[in-house]
């Protein structure tokens, strides 16, 4: 009687283990949205705008699916939005843990557009970084595209319907391939660092064949304006111009100054600690000299904006008018020469997808001129869109939806063309990037608190960074900053 | 007798089911990520990973942490349950007592070893700093258990000795220490779970990159998670288990030899 009680109490506890198997509906496609930890809620509609572009971008998956054979309706669609919203760092923490749990076990969702740490460098002061750095759904989307964590598109794309390929910048394509040379990610928008001045005040420079070392040699005011680029920081604005109503500094610091920071494949960081400090302390010396000279006067009449691209981003554009202004754009170049693209939204299918097809029709519709050049896709937010047709002539348009559509004049496109043309390296800002550009925070904390005038509790922070001129660094305290910061990168290398 | 063994498997089928669904067969894809490597199949991942160095600081930070926190806590729990042992029945709240920080929120912990300071948290001592929050907080749990194993000893067996002349050291020796084999192991396998879980409050006090001498093997696997990177996730996972199974193995096979000895 015992063991038949025991036996049967054994039975009932496997039932409702069982009562768990049912039959499978049939699975939407899942599109995945991860805008990071600083795409705030819209404070106006307390709606986050991340929900908001989502809900555009589906709608506009209605509009396109009549042109395509493959194309999928938003009513086959399941929309997965990773909070971003600081107030949510719970629940995206939650989120995060979730998707990854379902892509390591093999599933996942089938597309992921996703922001990087690059795409809101503009939106706060102190932390910005440590909000921006880490707990992304991929926090190092070049290792990632090398781990095979996303389906090769290149035959896809060959049949696409919507989008033309040719439109794109090339160099920003080649930073979505692996070294296979597939075609694994699409980039959606990006950031150039670049200088925006005055043109009637600061004439075309010719850029071509530049290299950060000869920004460093040079005399050329807008040059010296160049070499104060590593210690820009985050929401500061400049340091040596006052912050305007236009700038949104979206701070690229150091990190710009090398066309890479590591090499994903071997696990190493692009230059030795000794290289990083002989950097940073010409740097240094570049700055003191350009400022302590007073050179840069002429170049802060005409500076207009360090990054064009943050400018035609939200209220930017309502503090220029820019059908009145020819401008001439700087780019900062690195070490190589020519610009460092930051790659600041990207799409990609999932390897996992069963759904291949239908996902690359989702990736199509994103990239397509049409969307992008709709308000719909303004309100991603990310940056400059990687197809070049999109501010060309008749197409030279960018919106903000609260606003009236707006305009490039001939001129101002092609002086942002002529700098796109000249970009030499595209890459996915990444925690690395983050930590080089704190080695600039952490000397100007340091020169800051040399200065025999200010309280060492003072947060620097509360004061506008040109106060940390006149104040020293040692070599010894340069050389503890650049190893504990090295020693950092290298851990996140290894554990990326 | 084969439907005895039918009904036996009956019996620990609902568990055996849930160990082979929930830990087995993810287990299993734990083993196959580890060895994938560059799209083929090999041992190039774990050649990878041992290159690492990351992995190597965690690793051996993890294995400095067995080796200096489980003498330590098993020694000290030892001492208190003899102790308590023989004064039990005088202070009977003492056991509970010795429960407290087990069940302490640890967000008190954490907030207790904060006001140690920025340096001693940051620096090369932080890791003494770990190893006296983990003896804090987990040698109750350890007494408790070593308790239970020598109230079951028979006490006239002392007596017994005692009338022959045997001194405290040679009754702690030649009967209480070969009664406790299994005990200890018991105590010793909860203080290597316990010696995880305070991967907690490590990961309280210094963050996902905290100072190197406190960088677990957790925070690698935990930071490997995070960046999606399955291999060397699944890798260094297989890699403690094995060295887990092996010190369990090694101190099972020399309880397993003491009993027989005993018996």
């Amino acid at each position: 009687m015992k063991k038949t009680l025991c036996v049967l109490l054994a039975a009932l506890l496997v039932c409702p283990m069982l009562s768990g198997c049912k039959e499978k509906e049939p699975e939407k496609l899942r599109i995945c949205f991860d805008m990071g930890a600083a795409f705030d809620a819209d404070p106006t509609t307390g709606k986050s705008n991340q929900e908001d572009a989502a809900q555009r971008f589906l709608s506009s998956l209605d509009d396109y699916a009549k042109y395509m054979d493959y194309g999928v309706s938003s009513e086959e669609i399941e929309v997965e939005i990773i909070p971003s919203d600081e107030s949510l760092s719970t629940e995206r923490e939650a989120a995060l843990q979730r998707v990854r749990t379902e892509i390591m076990s093999g599933g996942g969702p089938d597309v992921f557009i996703c922001a990087t740490a690059g795409a809101n460098w503009g939106w706060g002061w102190q932390g910005a970084y440590e909000a921006l750095d880490s707990n992304r759904l991929f926090p190092y989307v070049d290792k990632a595209i090398e781990e095979g964590c996303f389906l090769p598109l290149d035959g896809y794309m060959e049949r696409a319907v919507l989008t033309t390929w040719d439109d794109m910048f090339p160099q920003l394509m080649d930073a979505g391939k692996n070294s296979a040379g597939e075609q694994v990610v699409l980039p959606m928008t990006f950031l150039l660092p670049v200088t925006m001045f005055h043109e009637k005040e600061m004439p075309k420079i010719d850029y071509e064949g530049l290299a950060w070392e000869d920004v460093l040699a040079g005399n050329d005011p807008a040059l010296h304006y160049l070499a104060n680029w590593p210690f820009q920081q985050t929401g500061t604005g400049s340091p040596t111009f006052p912050r305007s109503d236009i700038v949104d500094s979206h701070g690229a610091g150091l990190s710009c100054v090398y066309p890479d920071i590591a090499d994903y494949s071997t696990g190493e960081l692009a230059f030795t600690e000794e290289e990083l400090k002989s950097r940073v302390k010409e740097s240094v010396a570049a700055y003191q000299k350009a400022n302590g000279q007073g050179q840069d006067v002429e170049a802060a009449s005409a500076y207009l904006n360090r990054q064009f691209s943050s400018s035609l981003r939200g209220g930017n554009i309502t503090g220029f008018n820019w059908e009145d202004n020819d401008i001439s754009l700087l780019p900062l170049p690195n070490e190589k020469g020519g610009p460092t693209a930051l790659i600041s939204l990207w799409c990609a299918v999932n390897a996992n997808t069963k759904r291949a097809e239908d996902a690359f029709a989702v990736v199509d519709a994103a990239l397509c001129e049409s969307y992008q050049k709709s308000g719909k896709f303004y309100y991603f937010n990310g940056g400059m869109p990687t197809n070049k047709k999109l501010l060309e002539n008749q197409n030279r348009r960018f919106f903000d939806p609260a606003l009236d559509p707006h305009s490039l004049t001939v001129q101002q496109y092609d002086e942002w063309v002529r700098a796109c043309g000249s970009i030499s390296a595209a890459r996915y800002p990444s925690a690395l990037d983050a930590e080089l550009n704190r080695v600039m925070e952490d000397v100007q904390k340091e020169m800051f608190h040399t200065r025999p005038d200010i309280d060492p509790e003072e947060d620097w922070y509360l004061y506008a960074t040109p106060l940390f001129l006149g104040g020293e660094i040692s070599d010894e305290k340069l050389s503890e900053i650049v190893h504990a910061h090295y020693e950092k990168m290298e851990r996140l290398l290894d554990e990326s | 007798m084969r439907k005895k063994i039918w009904q036996g498997y009956l019996l620990i089928a609902p568990l055996l089911l849930g160990v082979v669904i929930f830990y087995a067969a993810p287990f299993v894809r734990v083993l196959l990520y580890s060895f994938q490597s560059g799209g083929g199949f090999g041992l190039g991942s774990y050649l990878e990973l041992l290159r690492n160095n990351a992995f190597t600081l965690a690793f051996g930070n993890s294995l400095k942490f067995f080796a200096a926190g489980l003498p330590l806590i098993m020694i000290l729990a030892y001492l208190i349950a003899l102790l308590l042992k023989a004064q039990a029945e005088r202070h009977k709240l003492l056991k509970s007592v010795f429960l407290f920080p087990y069940i302490m929120p640890v967000v008190g912990t954490v907030l207790l070893v904060n006001l140690l300071g920025e340096s001693l948290i940051q620096g090369p001592a932080s890791f003494w700093v770990v190893i006296l929050l983990y003896l804090w907080k987990n040698t109750g749990y350890a007494v408790i258990l070593l308790l239970a194993g020598l109230v079951t000893i028979p006490e006239d067996q002392y007596e017994s000795a005692e009338l022959d002349g045997a001194s405290a050291f040679q009754k702690f020796r030649f009967i209480t220490t070969p009664q406790m084999w299994y005990p200890v192991f018991f105590a010793l396998i909860f203080s290597v779970i316990n010696s995880f879980k305070c991967f907690r409050e490590i990961f309280l006090i210094g963050g996902e990159e905290p100072a190197d001498s406190i960088y677990m093997l957790q925070h690698f696997i935990n930071n490997s998670f995070k960046n999606l990177n399955y291999r060397k996730l699944s890798v260094s996972s297989v890699l403690l288990l094995l060295v887990i199974l092996a010190f369990f193995g090694v101190f099972y096979g020399f309880v397993q030899r003491k009993e027989r000895y005993h018996q």
